[in-house]
């Protein structure tokens, strides 16, 4: 079963008064895996704040469920969709646990404090993001792969529907990267969930997206399933490179990967 | 071993907190005994128990209660306005002196004390009106679709040195009158009474619950503004609540008691190398250890070179600051 989750209808995003995006229509369903590819400065974040209600649309409207985002109450908001910005930053004396715990503000009354239930939902994200053994640590004390995932757990702990992550592996190696990747798919199979997620990754991007949107210079560039988008047309224009666009088969799967490379020979 | 670490946390939260309550009893009992005349347990015990006549009841309602109470609230009020400042502006080195607090209310005292000496009895008022209009200023400056913090810590150097030179040109033109201005400034306890409890008292009942309202969302704001925003916080409403509520506290305390600098940037840095940012901790902590030091140095200032008392500001500084490097050499260590 699949439906709309969150549409953008004719959205005009400006920062001040420089307009970064002019009349985008996007529609996301429910479930699904979508990844933002462009060059810097295309305006992919920009995408993810006005799904997120950090920008308000100059004009025009983001519907959550047919219902207008900025109308709704914030923390009902908060209920279904979790963001994760690029560089998040927390005091390095808070614990793991404290920061999931967070992700559950959303669901207190103003006078009441936490009950059995928001515990069931912090133990819950600690244990799907592998942080259970490690959540008294201080974040000061983590790894750079683990203090993203102490972030992935905060934004779990939200009981999202829908995910939004702004480039989720940056600054992580090869290893916590795939981890990283992985684990969202699997959010996406079990709990039905809908990720939308920025990626400078091309690779990963195509492995484990089920749809691609390509972005340049506040347009829209190209929108629909990973083998429509992830082409040597399409990646070229966007990012002004050459491109060359294969398989590989591994283990009886086939992956598409690209490698980029300039026009000047050296 | 996991587990222990926690039980460790919460167990060092408790003790910050309970020990704090003890010392606080501790102080306000000294700060009771202490002075001119020693009043010993035995009368301070009966006074409270409702004896209602003699010397002792005298110097304990009329003098030593209210001035222990408003030393005690003073210090709360600055040490939690501070302790908000620094969370909602996410700036370590917030103080409500950043937001105009001290300048406005130093300027229009000084206003009054010079230029109308015979009406001392409304230098609070204008201290507290000098500084919410201060406060005001800083607001509109910073202003941009909401709050900006970097904004505002500009304009507050701004219009702190606008205000502090306005207090230079007074003590140029009346260098004659600027005697009685001079204690104000460093500020302290002496004659304080029932009246200024009750002018502090409402700010300080706010601050309380406010605290007990607002700590989420302030460790919420300590995650950076679009986290905040993703967990279901309006940030601009609860950041200008919050610098209102706290704007209110220091001046409320500033009025009262003076200039006295130090504890609204220092103690809550002290009780956050003692329990952790989680406001839900450090508010309540930084509140009585706020009130525990000014109340204590109150105490100290008027008994120690008796029959001279030096204003508490002074001895605070002298104290505190080399105190709170050493936390600092210590926590590096740790």
């Amino acid at each position: 079963m699949t439906n709309t989750s969150l549409k953008m209808q004719t959205v005009c995003l400006k920062y001040r008064d420089k307009t970064v995006f002019k009349d985008v229509n996007l529609e996301f369903l429910q479930p699904e895996i979508v990844s933002i590819i462009g060059p810097n400065g295309s305006g992919k974040s920009t995408i993810l704040k006005a799904l997120s209600r950090i920008l308000t649309p100059a004009s025009g409207y983001v519907y959550l469920q047919n219902e207008s985002l900025q109308k709704m109450p914030t923390e009902c908001v908060a209920r279904t969709i979790s963001i994760l910005p690029q560089s998040a930053n927390a005091p390095g004396d808070m614990t793991v646990r404290d920061l999931t715990a967070c992700g559950r503000i959303p669901y207190q009354t103003l006078w009441g404090s936490r009950t059995l239930n928001d515990d069931a939902a912090i133990d819950e994200a600690l244990d799907i993001t592998g942080l259970t053994k490690l959540q008294n640590r201080l974040l000061n004390t983590l790894s750079g792969g683990e203090k993203q995932r102490a972030w992935l757990s905060m934004a779990l702990a939200q009981k999202p529907k829908i995910l939004l992550l702004d480039e989720p592996t940056t600054y992580l190696d090869v290893k916590h990267q795939l981890e990283l990747m992985e684990l969202i798919v699997r959010l996406h199979r079990e709990c039905d969930m809908t990720i939308i997620m920025v990626l400078h990754d091309l690779n990963h991007a195509a492995r484990y997206s089920t749809r691609l949107i390509a972005v340049k210079e506040g347009i829209v560039v190209a929108d629909g399933k990973v083998q429509e988008v992830f082409t040597v047309r399409v990646l070229e224009e966007l990012y002004d490179v050459q491109v060359v666009v294969t398989k590989i088969e591994r283990d009886g799967c086939s992956y598409p990967i690209c490698l980029p490379y300039t026009k000047e020979n050296y | 071993m996991t587990i222990k670490q926690d039980d460790k946390r919460s167990k060092q939260r408790f003790i910050v907190l309970g020990s704090g309550f003890f010392l606080l009893f501790i102080t306000m009992f000294f700060s009771i005994s202490a002075g001119a005349v020693h009043v010993s347990f035995p009368e301070i015990t009966s006074v409270f128990m409702g004896a209602m006549d003699g010397e002792a009841y005298r110097i304990i309602y009329l003098l030593r209660l209210p001035r222990t109470i408003v030393a005690g609230l003073v210090g709360a009020n600055l040490a939690l306005a501070g302790c908000i400042l620094q969370g909602v502006l996410r700036n370590p080195l917030a103080d409500p002196g950043i937001i105009g607090v001290s300048s406005g209310a130093g300027l229009f005292a000084m206003l009054i004390m010079v230029l109308v000496p015979e009406q001392t009895i409304l230098v609070p008022v204008a201290a507290f009106l000098g500084a919410v209009l201060a406060t005001g200023i800083v607001f509109l400056l910073s202003w941009e679709r909401g709050i900006n913090p970097l904004r505002m810590i500009l304009a507050g150097v701004a219009v702190a040195a606008f205000f502090g030179g306005g207090m230079s040109a007074l003590m140029i033109f009346f260098p004659d009158r600027i005697q009685g201005t001079v204690a104000w400034m460093a500020g302290g306890f002496q004659g304080r009474s029932w009246n200024h409890v009750r002018l502090l008292l409402p700010y300080s009942v706010l601050g309380t619950v406010g605290t007990m309202l607002f700590y989420k969302q302030l460790n919420a704001l300590q995650l950076g503004d679009e986290v905040a925003v993703g967990v279901g916080i309006s940030v601009k409403r609860t950041r200008v609540i919050l610098i209102v509520a706290s704007a209110l506290l220091a001046a409320s305390a500033v009025s009262v008691a003076g200039l006295l600098g130090f504890v609204g940037l220092i103690v809550p840095h002290i009780v956050r190398l003692l329990v952790g940012s989680d406001h839900e901790y450090l508010l309540p902590c930084t509140a009585v250890y706020g009130a525990i030091l000014v109340m204590g140095a109150d105490t100290v200032a008027r008994t120690v070179f008796n029959p001279l008392e030096i204003p508490v500001g002074i001895f605070m500084a002298f104290l505190g600051a080399p105190f709170f490097l050493y936390l600092l050499r210590k926590g590096k260590h740790k």
